[in-house]
């Protein structure tokens, strides 16, 4: 079942039910903002989501019931992941909060006077990872430490996670550090996601401390981490690599110019990674635009 | 036969002085238990962070004589179109046992419950535990002095229409 037809609740899941079924199929994300209609976005369009005719209009009472109903009125366990600025529900899905910061010694604790929810469909597409890998063993790219780099909607985690499955069913032992449980989509202790028989999965964990965490416990062949750009993170991605554990990572990174993007050319420059997959959304999300292959070259990508 | 009838009317005048004081002794019973509960519920929330639905369902279990009241609105938030206050407004309707100071003490609670940090919830369930502990108390002293006293009136009337019979 899809999930806009369970996580919203009445009468929002009422509205969204008398969608068309094409709509409903294409629809990436649904943002409630305080009081201006409730808005659909599609890989190509937006709609205000409207109720027999009329559009829905939620106002901050109705964004605190949902965002309550969605997290089953249990925000106290949801206090860091409401601090860093969303929530994660079964099956991977995001959920974007954007309220009031509140500070407490010098630091954001969590967020009050909610004004706005972005609930993103977490898709999972199987068989996309291989013609990637495919294409990089092809043009002779050596290693399996990857970085994949992309905008947001791009793509990036849909393709991680089937990356994360390919080395998986070919046998290779793979950790992955979801942080946001949005690989694995991992939910009250049962995956969201099928990953294969091979993977483990630390979810929560920082980055840094979980990727030291599974070299010294989990013994792993490849550890596959999303969003990374973190001030720690390249100190745990050298000690893995000094390991001699392979990494598949993503980066925020809107164009292909490094010098314009310290994260990237940092990542670059360290030389953990034998190629960077850049995306893009066109002609849809999880385009492979470029590659960059180890020794630098900039391999071209043939049109779809 | 005269003896028998006698023995009757005094075994069914202490059972109806039961039946009538079982509402105020089950008051309590529940008091005690919610008081229990919420007890419970301050390191499963606080400290384990156990979803609100797995909270209340150990709870349930924990707890027999609440246990008809937590299923109702774990089942009632499952069905995610009402929040935890009406719920739990919908399942003490059912306990004709409680005052509405009772209940409104446990729906205050339950309108808080879950949409703070771990301390807030912590202190927000000490504090109805102190106010469930003050109507406990005051049920045990009222609520069981008016038991007793219904079945004690009630049984010795049986009694007493025994003696004016024989």
């Amino acid at each position: 079942m899809e999930p806009w037809l369970y996580l919203p609740p009445h009468p929002w899941r009422d509205a969204i039910a008398e969608l068309d079924p094409g709509v409903l199929r294409r629809l990436e994300e649904i943002r409630f903002r305080v009081d201006v209609p409730v808005m659909l976005y599609t890989d190509a369009s937006w709609m205000p989501l409207c109720y027999q005719g009329v559009p829905v209009i939620s106002g901050a009472d109705d964004i605190r019931r949902i965002l309550s109903i969605l997290v089953d009125h249990s925000l106290y366990a949801r206090m860091e992941e409401l601090r860093q600025g969303y929530i994660t529900l079964p099956g991977g899905h995001r959920v974007g909060v954007a309220g009031r910061a509140v500070w407490q010694d010098g630091r954001i604790v969590t967020q009050t006077e909610i004004t706005g929810l972005n609930i993103r469909y977490a898709h999972d597409i199987s068989g996309i990872a291989a013609s990637l890998i495919e294409r990089l063993r092809k043009w002779g790219v050596e290693g399996n430490s990857w970085l994949i780099a992309a905008p947001p909607r791009a793509g990036k985690t849909t393709l991680l996670r089937d990356v994360a499955r390919w080395f998986s069913r070919d046998g290779w032992r793979v950790v992955v550090v979801d942080e946001r449980s949005e690989i694995a989509g991992a939910s009250a202790g049962h995956r969201g996601f099928d990953l294969g028989h091979h993977v483990d999965v630390l979810q929560g964990w920082s980055k840094p401390e979980g990727i030291i965490t599974a070299i010294r416990t989990l013994g792993p062949d490849l550890i596959v981490v999303d969003e990374l750009g973190g001030d720690d993170d390249l100190a745990a991605l050298l000690q893995a690599r000094h390991a001699g554990v392979e990494v598949i990572g993503t980066l925020h990174a809107r164009n292909l110019a490094a010098e314009r993007n310290p994260r990237l050319e940092q990542l670059w420059e360290s030389q953990l990674f034998d190629a960077v997959v850049f995306l893009g959304r066109n002609p849809g999300p999880g385009s492979v635009r470029t590659i960059w292959s180890s020794k630098g070259l900039e391999i071209p990508v043939k049109k779809a | 036969m005269r003896w028998l009838g006698a023995f009757f009317v005094v075994i069914a005048a202490v059972w109806l002085g039961r039946a009538v004081a079982r509402p105020f002794r089950r008051r309590v019973q529940l008091l005690e238990a919610w008081v229990k509960c919420v007890g419970f519920l301050v390191p499963a929330i606080s400290w384990r962070q156990a979803t609100l639905s797995q909270a209340l369902q150990e709870a349930a279990i924990t707890y027999p004589i609440l246990r008809s009241q937590l299923e109702s609105v774990v089942d009632l938030l499952a069905t995610r179109a009402t929040d935890i206050s009406q719920a739990f407004a919908q399942s003490l309707a059912g306990e004709s046992a409680l005052h509405p100071r009772d209940r409104e003490v446990l729906i205050d609670m339950a309108a808080k419950l879950g949409s703070s940090a771990p301390d807030y919830q912590k202190e927000m369930l000490r504090s109805t535990e102190m106010l469930l502990k003050e109507l406990a108390s005051d049920a045990r002293v009222e609520d069981l002095k008016q038991a007793r006293l219904l079945e004690s009136l009630i049984s010795l009337s049986g009694v007493a229409l025994v003696i004016l019979l024989l």
